[in-house]
């Protein structure tokens, strides 16, 4: 008896075994299957969504928008000191440039680009990549101003969409990466460009294009996103009235300096200088549902800083436009600085925000150093913020020996993008502190001119620095603001948990508190974070992600690594 | 390679010389100057329009100079007569033409360049080849 019972035991207990070897395996395969990505398709439901959905970053500015605000507490005041890095991906790409990805996150995929074009999938929980796609440029050698650069890619439905250095449009399969269609935009070897993230709104896909520094006239077009056929253009300098009213001040009364009678008098001469006026636009427009209204930051008029023969206001360059969605019609523009010889042009990406008195306004960080504050509806200034950036000398005119200007030629705020926290009211901009000397073209010229049409030159010896503030949008007041070590270039984040992230040239990745502006955190990622942050949530744990690979324009460290962080342990259970 | 390299040169002084006589008939007070010697003098005072259509005729002429150069390489020999706007476009398609930008492209360029007084002594074709070359190495 004692022998069959001894093999019953023995079976039972292999039985057992055998069990819990299976139910390891069933677990294993789960675990597996929940680090897998699962491709969700985007639907257009879900981008007009994407202010309540908290685990993904959908679109460019995170939500239509651009307030790159999430409503992720997770991490927050009382925990950030703890953040670490959970994983980093190395593009292993060795040409460089500015790296100013903004990742899109989509239910544990995270699609990046480089500064030459070459876009990529990876897994948002381990960094494994998936995919990757290298654009082959059209032409050898595509023009374009102040460094390589991409800013990310817009997603719809299966496919992902990147805007490129040769002034192409390319869709792509979301799960492999394969061409799905690309087409040219306008002609590279006539100076344009893409740089910016591309915005999908319904059936369409909308890109602007760069290259006010070479003559061209720049627009915004709607392309059909199944095909990639053109719907509509939007030219941002106008063929009729480009000359505008020749006002002699800003629309806030400033005063500009301006010789209008030389200007009215080279009218015969230059009147048709809109054919080759600029106004690129580099950054992605923010939408608004609502009213169906695009709104987006017009660039430089060309020639950059040579007036006198581009006679006028030179309207639409340095402009907030405001454009129907549906057709690309004009609905109102705000310019900022008429006839603009300094570069003190609209680039940063305007922000949708709902002000304490319940109007829905258009904010923008300029290149002047001021937050405009626009009603959306009509374009109409509601106020214009305290400067973030000293002032000195704006809109002088250039002398023998140098004007000494600030804003300097870059800004102000140049193409960052802000962040906005809508309990607080406040936009949180990056300011560049770079004094210029505004010189005439009777001084000799020096190696190492600037990018921008060579009359600006930084102040030999003078200390140069940044500034990183929260605008209070409701006031028009500094809240708080703290310097930076050098010129700030990249863009912020907010989140519900009263943070705001940003990067700085010199590698740092900081955590502030959003309502002080305290420090909280910081990682030294040894290269510039010169991108803006996103954040997501996976399987129940926030993650913060930067590019960090540096900017061409400011010389700041390059490199090649998005790098994700995220709480220690493991997540932390739902509170249900 | 050094023989298209010559004979684009010629070509181009041809299509400026051209240029340059057209704008002096126009201009009783200029004196003709070769067409290798207008500088940066000349650019300043030229309109938009003037320094694209001086662009548009050293492009084309570049385009034509390269055709030939390509076809003698070749072995063909072809006049300037036989040089044809197909085949330069031939060449434009192929990505191969030498200078490739648009004029509003070389004239923003250009322009830039000559912002400094200390620079107009130097001649605009040259300045077309450094900027070109500079564009291309990017």
């Amino acid at each position: 008896m004692h022998l069959p019972r001894l093999v019953v035991a023995i079976a039972a207990a292999a039985l057992c075994a055998g069990g819990a070897a299976a139910q390891e395996q069933v677990e294993t395969a789960k675990a597996k299957a929940s680090m897998e990505p699962s491709f969700t398709s985007v639907t257009d439901q879900m981008l007009l969504d994407a202010r309540k959905n908290e685990g993904n970053w959908v679109t460019y500015g995170r939500d239509y928008w651009n307030q790159r605000w999430s409503p992720l507490t997770q991490i927050n005041t009382s925990n950030v000191g703890s953040l670490h890095m959970a994983w980093m991906y190395q593009t292993g790409i060795s040409r460089l440039g500015s790296f100013e990805t903004s990742p899109i996150v989509i239910d544990g995929v995270m699609y990046l680009t480089t500064p030459y074009n070459t876009a990529m999938a990876v897994n948002s929980r381990t960094g494994k990549e998936i995919w990757r796609y290298e654009h082959k440029q059209s032409i050898a050698s595509p023009i374009f101003c102040c460094g390589p650069n991409n800013r990310g890619v817009a997603i719809s439905e299966g496919t992902v969409f990147m805007a490129t250095l040769d002034a192409h449009l390319v869709a792509l399969d979301a799960k492999t990466g394969a061409v799905q269609w690309d087409v040219q935009v306008e002609d590279p070897e006539a100076g344009y460009s893409e740089t910016m993230a591309p915005l999908i709104v319904g059936d369409k896909v909308i890109v602007g294009v760069s290259g006010g520094e070479y003559g061209i006239r720049g627009f915004v077009r709607a392309y059909n996103k199944s095909n990639g056929q053109p719907l509509w253009t939007a030219y941002t300098i106008f063929d009729k009235g480009w000359e505008g009213k020749f006002t002699t001040t800003t629309n806030e009364g400033e005063d500009l300096h301006r010789n209008i009678d030389a200007e009215k008098a080279g009218m015969a001469q230059y009147g048709d200088a809109w054919q080759r006026g600029g106004g690129g636009v580099w950054m992605t427009p923010s939408y608004d549902p609502t009213s169906h209204l695009l709104f987006f930051a017009v660039g430089n008029p060309s020639p950059d800083l040579d007036g006198s023969v581009r006679p006028g206001d030179n309207l639409c360059s340095d402009c907030i436009m405001a454009v129907d969605a549906n057709d690309g019609s004009m609905k109102w523009y705000y310019q900022e600085v008429p006839h603009d010889v300094w570069d003190l042009d609209a680039v940063s990406p305007p922000v949708v925000v709902k002000l304490k008195d319940g109007t829905t306004a258009v904010a923008q960080a300029g290149k002047t150093a001021w937050v405009y504050v626009l009603n959306a509806a009509t374009g109409k200034l509601i106020r214009k913020s305290a400067p973030f950036n000293r002032l000195e000398n704006m809109f002088g005119q250039p002398t023998a020996d140098g004007t000494r200007m600030l804003p300097g030629a870059n800004g102000g705020s140049e193409w960052s993008t802000t962040a906005v926290n809508p309990t607080l009211g406040y936009m949180y901009v990056l300011g560049i502190e770079q004094p210029m000397h505004y010189i005439t073209h009777s001084a000799p010229f020096e190696k190492g001119k600037l990018w921008l049409g060579s009359a600006f030159k930084a102040v030999p010896g003078e200390r140069q620095y940044g500034t990183f503030s929260a605008v209070n949008l409701n006031t028009g007041k500094i809240a708080w603001q703290v310097e930076t070590e050098q010129p700030m270039i990249g863009g912020a984040m907010a989140t519900a948990g009263n943070l705001v992230f940003v990067g700085e040239g010199n590698g740092h990745f900081d955590a502030l508190d959003a309502r002080t502006g305290k420090k909280l955190w910081m990682f030294q990622a040894g290269a510039g974070c010169n991108a803006p942050p996103v954040t997501y949530m996976q399987d129940g744990k926030q993650y913060i992600a930067v590019a960090c690979g540096g900017n061409f324009q400011m010389g700041y460290p390059l490199g090649d690594a998005v790098m994700v962080f995220a709480l220690p342990g493991a997540a932390p259970k739902s509170p249900k | 390679m050094q023989r298209s390299v010559v004979g684009l040169t010629g070509g181009l002084i041809c299509v400026l010389g051209a240029f340059a006589a057209g704008r002096s008939s126009q201009d009783a007070a200029m004196q003709p100057r070769h067409a290798a010697l207008l500088n940066g003098a000349d650019w300043a005072a030229y309109s938009p329009r003037e320094k694209e259509a001086y662009l548009s005729g050293f492009i084309a002429g570049a385009g034509a100079e390269q055709t030939r150069a390509f076809a003698a390489l070749a072995g063909d020999s072809l006049d300037s007569s036989a040089v044809s706007s197909s085949a330069i476009t031939r060449l434009r398609d192929g990505k191969q033409l030498r200078f490739s930008y648009a004029p509003s492209v070389y004239a923003a360029q250009i322009d830039d360049f000559y912002w400094w007084v200390d620079h107009r002594q130097r001649p605009i074709v040259d300045v077309l080849v450094t900027i070109n070359r500079q564009m291309k190495d990017r």
